[in-house]
């Protein structure tokens, strides 16, 4: 599948599969329902949607090709791989940087999405987001808490943790989890009860396979944090 | 004003013969290691022609290590009870084709003589005194290893934070990857230390450590309790107390008293050791006594290949490495110098983007666009495929605003998610300005012609970060 993706011409038959260059944007994201699976009925159709023609960039013939004096076409269609680290994104160029100063930021380092297989740019701000209730940018935001108000939320908080979870009080005060949580911290004994004895307990019951499986899903996530994978 | 130090001299009693050279703190311990049946030979760079004239005397049949010469004649002519000392003598620095063909292959100054090149290739546990073994070069030239390094980082990648910059200086400059280069030299290690032993041989003992004080740093006062407990250190004690790699400096071992002396040693004043040395070789001769060596060397079948020996190696290796840079610094000068930690060291290729590991990256970036008064990051789907599938992949990007700061793909929206913040802080820390930056020991070069020289003396501040993003 991952070569399926990275093949340009791919993702180019997904682009003329489908409709025309405005709704480019709802192209790329299949929703779930319309996730083609492969039978043995469609095989037919499938091998004739795999036969598909070359990139744009090489079928694309200067008007004056044909002449021998006439100007020589460059082919640029590199394979999608994923993008250096060294290359650094416009916005974090400190001030002092040559970079910056050049006039080349705005073509180099382009605001919008130009993504291989839709030369228009894509509107930033179409583009779903993936939900995190801890990030700052999806949370509202209620700067105006009051020390009275951080007051009423330890009380909360202390008198039941379990009906006041940190999520609740977050929506009641209009505030990050973040916050909740460096305001007020729940009792050990709750800590205890609420995440450590339910998740001793299941533990308990697990088998060889799942214990595993478990080990190694913690183990990605390690090699994830570290950059290898 | 700095006072310049005259660092030729650190090297100038192999070349000028001293004679007060008993202010030697391993004197003491040197003393019974030098008792052997005969005459021990003063190792002098001016006592060379003495030696030629005693070895035409004709050599006794039972060498003081038992060897008998008449059956097994010695590869090469060695000047009389060579084997009694710890290391070869200076002057057969000069015979040795391993050494002539090692200072070719690196091609080394002319400046640098064999002699030198022969006594970086001593280690301290190869012959403990410091006047004999590459100490005190090893010493300079890691200073100047780790100084040319670190000043590359912080030009190069000012934003790497210090446990990056750690990892990346012991990645460049440690004791692994000079062992690499000493490797790469075509070092080849005697099997045992001894005078006998060619020059042109690395020589380190794998009895004893040695003592060498190879970097600056404090030994804290609670180091055993660090060693043994595993504590984490905060990266602002690492900077105070630790070494350049950020390692902590361990507390060196009480040095193993001296043997108890014979009463007319103690009441000798103090003169010139080797006279010291050959005074007491005669009185242990008449004694009959043999003490040269007298712990047998503890090898055993286990002891190759162990951890421990791979450690000795390895320091030896890397010390050889400090050593010929020390050399360089002190009889060629600090451009060639730098000229060899460049070509030798800073070439190398080290991939700092695998040096960094992080626990809460959205975390991470979400202070960082904080900080930098950026929007606040947000991620979003750029491309999908095979959602439903076994293999899905997510594209994810982290858009700060209009910007898009990192990008990265894997099988679940999270860990997309998150590979996709971490390539965005990677670019952040491996922000560069470039190839071409100039570091400040640049300024000191003389330039050829006027007008470069005047352009390369003056300095323009370089990008310096405001610090780091959570402190540890």
């Amino acid at each position: 599948m991952e070569a399926t993706l990275s093949r340009p011409a791919a993702r180019c038959c997904c682009l003329l599969k489908t409709t025309t260059p405005s709704s480019t944007s709802r192209v790329l994201l299949l929703p779930s329902q319309q996730q083609q699976t492969r039978q043995k009925s469609t095989r037919a159709r499938h091998k004739a949607a795999l036969n598909i023609p070359a990139h744009p960039s090489f079928l694309s013939q200067p008007p004056d090709s044909t002449s021998p004096g006439g100007s020589t076409t460059l082919i640029f269609n590199p394979p999608s791989s994923a993008p250096s680290v060294f290359q650094t994104p416009f916005k974090f160029l400190p001030k002092s940087d040559p970079r910056r100063r050049a006039t080349l930021g705005s073509q180099l380092f382009s605001s919008s999405v130009t993504t291989q297989f839709s030369p228009q740019s894509v509107d930033v701000s179409s583009l779903p987001t993936i939900f995190d209730d801890r990030s700052p940018a999806t949370t509202p935001k209620n700067h105006s808490l009051t020390k009275e108000d951080v007051e009423e939320m330890r009380r909360l908080r202390l008198a039941d943790p379990v009906k006041n979870s940190v999520l609740s009080l977050a929506r009641q005060f209009g505030c990050s989890v973040m916050f909740v949580m460096m305001c007020v911290q729940a009792g050990k004994e709750h800590r205890d009860k609420v995440h450590v004895e339910p998740h001793a307990a299941a533990r308990e019951k697990w088998g060889p396979k799942k214990r595993e499986a478990k080990m190694e899903r913690k183990r990605r996530m390690e090699m994830l944090m570290r950059g290898e994978i | 004003m700095m006072k310049r130090l005259r660092i030729e001299r650190a090297t100038g009693q192999l070349l000028v013969a001293r004679s007060g050279a008993a202010s030697n703190p391993g004197s003491t311990a040197l003393r019974s290691s030098y008792r052997a049946a005969q005459v021990v030979p003063v190792r002098h760079q001016s006592s060379y022609s003495s030696f030629e004239a005693e070895s035409q005397h004709p050599s006794p049949i039972y060498e003081e290590d038992g060897t008998d010469h008449s059956r097994f004649p010695p590869l090469e002519k060695l000047p009389p009870l060579t084997s009694t000392l710890p290391s070869p003598l200076p002057e057969r620095a000069l015979q040795s084709a391993k050494l002539a063909a090692l200072h070719a292959r690196l091609s080394l100054s002319p400046k640098i003589p064999l002699q030198t090149l022969a006594r970086t290739l001593v280690d301290p546990s190869a012959d403990p005194n410091p006047h004999f073994n590459n100490t005190s070069l090893a010493f300079l030239g890691s200073t100047i290893i780790n100084y040319h390094a670190s000043e590359w980082f912080m030009v190069h990648y000012p934003r790497l934070p210090m446990d990056v910059f750690y990892a990346a200086m012991t990645g460049l400059a440690g004791p692994a990857p000079l062992n690499r280069i000493a490797k790469s030299w075509g070092i080849e290690s005697a099997a045992a230390p001894g005078g006998e032993v060619d020059s042109g041989l690395l020589q380190f003992s794998l009895d004893s450590p040695g003592e060498s004080v190879l970097g600056f740093g404090y030994t804290r006062t609670i180091v055993d309790k660090i060693n043994k407990n595993n504590w984490q250190r905060s990266v602002n004690s690492k900077i105070i107390y630790d070494d350049d790699f950020g390692q902590v400096v361990s507390r060196p071992k009480p040095k193993p008293k001296p043997k108890p002396k014979q009463q007319e040693e103690e009441q000798e004043p103090q003169v010139e050791l080797d006279q010291e040395q050959d005074q007491d070789q005669e009185q242990d001769q008449e004694d009959g006594e043999y003490l040269y060596n007298p712990l047998p060397p503890k090898f055993s079948p286990t002891s190759y290949g162990s951890e421990r020996t791979r450690e000795l190696s390895e320091k030896a290796h890397a010390n050889f490495v400090r050593a010929v840079v020390g050399a360089t610094y002190a009889h060629c000068g600090r451009e060639q110098a730098k000229a060899f930690v460049k070509a030798h060291v800073l070439s190398r290729y080290l991939d700092l983007e695998r040096l960094f590991a992080f626990k809460h990256p959205t975390l991470e970036l979400a202070l960082l666009c904080a900080r930098e008064e950026f929007d606040p990051p947000v991620a979003r789907l750029l491309s999908e495929t095979g959602r439903l599938s076994r293999t899905p992949v997510f594209v994810v990007g982290i858009y700060s605003g209009n910007d898009k700061l990192g990008e990265g793909a894997g099988a679940t929206l999270e860990q997309a998610r998150l590979k996709a913040a971490m390539h965005a802080l990677k670019a952040w820390y491996l922000y560069s300005p470039g190839e071409g930056a100039r570091v400040p020991s640049d300024v000191l070069e003389s330039g050829e012609e006027e007008g470069l020289g005047k352009r390369m003396r003056t300095w323009e501040p370089v990008y310096v970060d405001i610090g780091e993003l959570i402190s540890r």
